[in-house]
């Protein structure tokens, strides 16, 4: 209840303080649906949750601009990294932000500088530090592994044998940076995923969902073996079903450092916003409040911590 | 920035965690655990666990107490996540909060770091704060879970109880104040005759005062009418007297303060002494004490000389504490050199008496406060005889069946079979039997079939074979599920747990009943052994007639286990073995659904049993063998124990008979010659 409270009076003060001050423009901030705890549009109201939906919300305000969120898919997130509106089918809106959590790699990093076509992208500083977990089932068994009788053209399929031989399934979304973790769990020599004990598999095949909620169900579900995100998101999706126990792989097996994706739609906006940004950590009530309103229960890591610390700038 | 590994990180809080509960168990271990502490008096709250027992006992009971703690701890963190759930609310949260973290817990090292992405996903990590939390709560540091705490308080209880912490001292002085000291007779007997004894130089080495004061009281006493039976009163002075001229101030010169400084103690008993001698003087006026007018105005009230007798009792008995204590910690030098150019020879001579009378008198109350409670050496010796003969049996039941081919991991394989059998069948039933039993006398409910009544005392052994039957039923069918389920999963085990069930109970419940039969046994040969003991109407039976209770114990208990024997038989023969299934293959055979079979019937399953003779020799020659075990182990216990000895000077029930009974014999010696000592 406390959580929407304060979402709500987040959001609601947008345009109060909006009015307030002098507004230097408006900023299109794209949000995803479906990408708990840091983002997700609230189905009765329309408006866009999540801690990190609050941050951007309370940077650009710092910034003086007047936010105005539109909602990306998957696909048109994946598109607008990759610098090709063509791969959403030219669908893609026109954004200043992209409010999301977004991995900042060295590849994307590199492909915004390989960019010929407008509007130029750069990251914004790291706004939060996750790692990448596979989450499985409960029970996997070298019967449920016969995938011989499961409809797999839609999958991806890669490692040896047939249809026949111990396959498992993964799932993942969209855009994220699972194809390589994929790839390294393909090429465990053990192939087995927890004790000795457990039934090996033989190939991997992999599936695209649109978005977490429809991937965690499906795990949820059993209908997939094994399925890769922020451990935050997924234990966030798993919590909503009560019979859902996914067993989250304690390891971690990717750093996943996220940061926001700015475009040079709006000129000088990228200064202002980091300025910003940097503002809204430095106030720590407000920053304290904001982990525990998405966050309860549970305590923040080290790394983001200290994180958190380096950005209360002097 | 360093990568963490959370595995060393995980152990390193697993091995802290471990020397935290070492660091503070003793803290919690060394303080009281229950009510029974009550029965220390006004000595309570001076005394710690590790005050009133020997220092090699109770280090004895810290290192148990210690282990199951470490064991317990090491169990819920491993475990902590599958636990939480079963030991409430307030310990899930803690399992949770502890392993909830939001934000990367990993970070790769500087640069890129290849083995943060290829390490295998096979390992598991788990979060250190959980084992540091679940230590910090074990020990009672915050945060508070009560489970874990009553877990503890409950462990510490058992140590204690175990160890006869603080049981053995009370119980020990309980039967040292009201043993009867041989002054208040000799003092008695020398009334109106001459009296070899004086207050400067008497054979009970009495201080001058003391004895002037003893004699007074004992005057009085026989000169006014005082309207209670002042037997008892005369005991506990006598007792007081004693021990304060012996222990207090060191006339018999046996005590080593060196060996256990406890000053607050004595001084805590010497001030009590002091308080009670003085208000002794009040009441009987001695040497003036009282003003002129009271002299006249002797205080015959019922109610303060049953005051006096309550006092008396209650100083008698932390006096007596005293002594215990002095002697548990070696304090107590009874075999010390007389020094003769210190003490004449005639007081030497009074020495060595009254030091062996002080010996003999302790000895005495030890042995019934030992036999009194089941101590930790009786349970664990009970333990490892059962265990080592279990581990002998196994070899050479192994070395027999193989007989030319020595397999070394056969025989190996065979010992720990029946070791394993051993502790499942004989040694738990035996030990809940005999807990029970415990249980029983010290709530004064036990009934001695060979004392009071049968039926009382079979619906009561029934109670205790179908208690014992069923943890030994339980532990069967758990190390049942165990098994199976290593074998064969345990999505299939759960699917078919009704066939699991019915083949563990049918084949392997009939042996398990061995061992609550024969506990029953036990019982009742100790029931038998005690029932020498003097009854209600002050008779003693006979030797004669306690050997033929024992064997008419013995009598039952092979009845008994014969019956046993047959419905195992019985049980395991309704079965038919499907085609090409391997009876000998155990874990094949518990998944074989149950059938009943159609051709064999009750007569022909009897006459099969019957006519195996030689299995039924080896049956029977096991099991006298285990009877023959545990009955030696209470032998041999009780063979320490002077027990006729003991129930001759006091009772079983103090309180209600002991009075009178020493009233009896008092009044014997009293109305007889010239006692021992006197004669001496």
């Amino acid at each position: 209840m406390l959580r929407w409270l304060i979402a709500l009076l987040v959001v609601s003060a947008a345009p109060a303080m909006a009015q307030d001050a002098p507004s230097r423009g408006t900023i299109i901030i794209g949000f995803r649906q479906e990408a708990r705890p840091f983002v997700w549009q609230d189905r009765d109201s329309g408006a866009y949750r999540g801690y990190l939906a609050d941050l951007c919300y309370e940077a650009v305000l710092n910034a003086n601009y007047l936010p105005q969120g539109v909602t990306i898919t998957a696909t048109q997130r994946a598109a607008f990294l990759q610098g090709k509106p063509e791969a959403s089918g030219g669908t893609t809106p026109e954004i200043d932000l992209l409010c999301d959590p977004t991995t900042i790699s060295m590849r994307r990093l590199s492909g915004f500088l390989r960019l010929k076509e407008p509007p130029d992208r750069r990251f914004s500083p790291i706004v939060f530090l996750a790692n990448g977990t596979f989450s499985q089932r409960p029970r996997i068994t070298k019967e449920s592994l016969d995938r011989s009788d499961t409809d797999l053209t839609a999958w991806t399929c890669m490692g040896e044998g047939d249809a026949s031989s111990a396959t498992l399934l993964v799932g993942f979304v969209i855009g994220t940076t699972a194809e390589d973790e994929i790839n390294e769990l393909m090429r465990s020599p053990a192939k087995v995923l927890g004790s000795g004990d457990e039934p090996r598999w033989q190939r991997i095949c992999s599936y695209e969902f649109k978005n977490h909620a429809e991937g965690v169900g499906r795990l949820c579900a059993g209908e997939i073996d094994l399925y890769f995100g922020d451990s935050d998101i997924v234990n966030a999706y798993a919590a909503l079903s009560p019979s859902c126990n996914p067993v989250t792989r304690p390891k971690r097996t990717s750093y996943e450092p996220y940061a926001f994706v700015v475009t040079d739609r709006t000129p000088g906006f990228y200064d202002h916003f980091v300025k910003g940004l940097y503002a809204s950590f430095g106030n720590d009530t407000k920053a304290q409040n904001r982990v525990r309103t998405y966050f309860p229960d549970q305590e923040i890591s080290t790394y983001l911590e200290i994180l958190y610390r380096i950005y209360r700038l002097p | 920035m360093e990568g963490i590994s959370p595995l060393s990180n995980y152990n390193a809080a697993l091995f802290f965690g471990a020397l935290t509960i070492a660091f503070h168990s003793w803290a919690n271990f060394n303080r009281p655990s229950d009510g029974a502490w009550d029965g220390l008096g006004d000595l309570v709250s001076l005394l710690n666990p590790s005050d009133v027992r020997a220092r090699q006992v109770v280090n004895r009971a810290f290192f148990l107490y210690l282990s199951i703690l470490l064991l317990i701890y090491f169990v819920l963190c491993s475990y902590a996540q599958l636990l939480a759930p079963f030991l409430g609310e307030q310990f899930a949260s803690l399992v949770e909060e502890a392993s909830r973290t939001v934000g990367a817990e990993e970070i790769p090292k500087a640069g890129f770091d290849p083995e943060f992405l290829t390490r295998p996903v096979v390992e598991e990590d788990k979060s250190p704060s959980v084992p540091l939390t679940i230590s910090l709560a074990m020990v009672g540091l915050a945060p508070q879970v009560r489970v874990l705490r009553e877990l503890e308080s409950r462990l510490r209880l058992v140590a204690h109880w175990m160890s006869g912490i603080p049981t053995r001292l009370i119980r020990g002085a309980d039967a040292l104040s009201r043993q009867s000291m041989d002054i208040h007779d000799a003092v008695e007997a020398a009334h109106g005759s001459e009296r070899t004894d004086t207050a400067e130089d008497n054979r009970f080495l009495i201080g001058p005062r003391d004895w002037k004061r003893y004699n007074h009281y004992l005057d009085f006493m026989a000169k006014q009418s005082i309207p209670i039976d002042t037997y008892d009163l005369k005991n506990y002075l006598g007792i007081i007297i004693t021990f304060n001229s012996w222990l207090l101030n060191d006339r018999l010169d046996v005590v080593r303060r060196d060996n256990w400084a406890a000053k607050d103690v004595e001084t805590a008993v010497q001030a009590d002494v002091d308080g009670f001698l003085a208000s002794m003087d009040r009441l009987m006026l001695f040497e003036g004490a009282g003003d002129a007018r009271r002299a006249s105005v002797v205080d015959l009230s019922p109610g303060a000389w049953k005051a006096a007798e309550i006092s008396a009792a209650k100083t008698a008995r932390m006096i007596s504490m005293l002594a215990f204590l002095l002697d548990e910690h070696g304090a107590l030098d009874t075999d010390a050199y007389i020094d003769p150019n210190t003490y004449n020879n005639t007081r030497r001579s009074h020495m060595r008496k009254q030091i062996e009378v002080l010996r003999e008198r302790l000895d005495s109350a030890q042995s019934y406060a030992d036999w009194s409670e089941l101590t930790f050496a009786l349970w664990g010796r009970s333990l490892v005889v059962i265990i080592l003969a279990a581990a002998l049996s196994g070899a050479v039941a192994a070395l027999l069946n193989l007989q030319a081919q020595q397999d070394t991991i056969a025989i190996w394989r065979s010992v720990s079979a029946y070791t394993q059998n051993a502790i499942v069948i004989y040694a738990l039933p035996l030990l809940a039997a005999l807990l029970m039993r415990q249980s029983s006398m010290r709530s004064g409910q036990w009934q001695n079939v060979f004392v009071t009544s049968w039926v009382k005392g079979t619906f009561q052994l029934g109670e205790v074979w179908i208690a014992t039957a069923f943890i030994a039923l339980f532990c069967v069918l758990a190390q049942d599920f165990a098994i199976v389920m290593a074998k064969h999963g345990v999505e299939l085990v759960a699917s078919r747990a009704g066939d699991v069930v019915l083949n563990s109970l049918f084949y392997n419940g009939p042996p398990a009943l061995v061992g609550p039969t024969l506990a029953v046994g036990v019982l009742l040969l100790v029931d038998a052994w005690e029932s020498g003991r003097r009854g209600a109407d002050g008779s003693v039976p006979s030797n004669g007639v306690i050997r033929f209770r024992m064997f008419r114990a013995v009598l039952y208990t092979l009845i008994s286990l014969a019956l046993v024997a047959f419905i195992g038989k019985l049980s395991g023969s309704l079965y038919v073995r499907p085609e090409g299934q391997k009876m000998s293959d155990f874990l094949t055979r518990l998944l074989i659904p149950l059938e009943t079979t159609e051709t064999a019937s009750a007569w022909e399953i009897t006459r099969d049993f019957f006519s195996d003779i030689w299995v039924f020799a080896a049956y029977a020659s096991v099991t006298a063998t285990f009877i023959g075990l545990a009955v030696s182990v209470i032998v041999w216990a009780s063979l320490q124990i002077d027990y006729h000895n003991l129930v001759y000077r006091d009772s079983d029930e103090p309180d209600a008979q002991g009075g009178d009974m020493l009233a009896e014999e008092g009044a014997g010696q009293h109305g007889g010659s010239e006692p021992e000592q006197g004669a001496a």
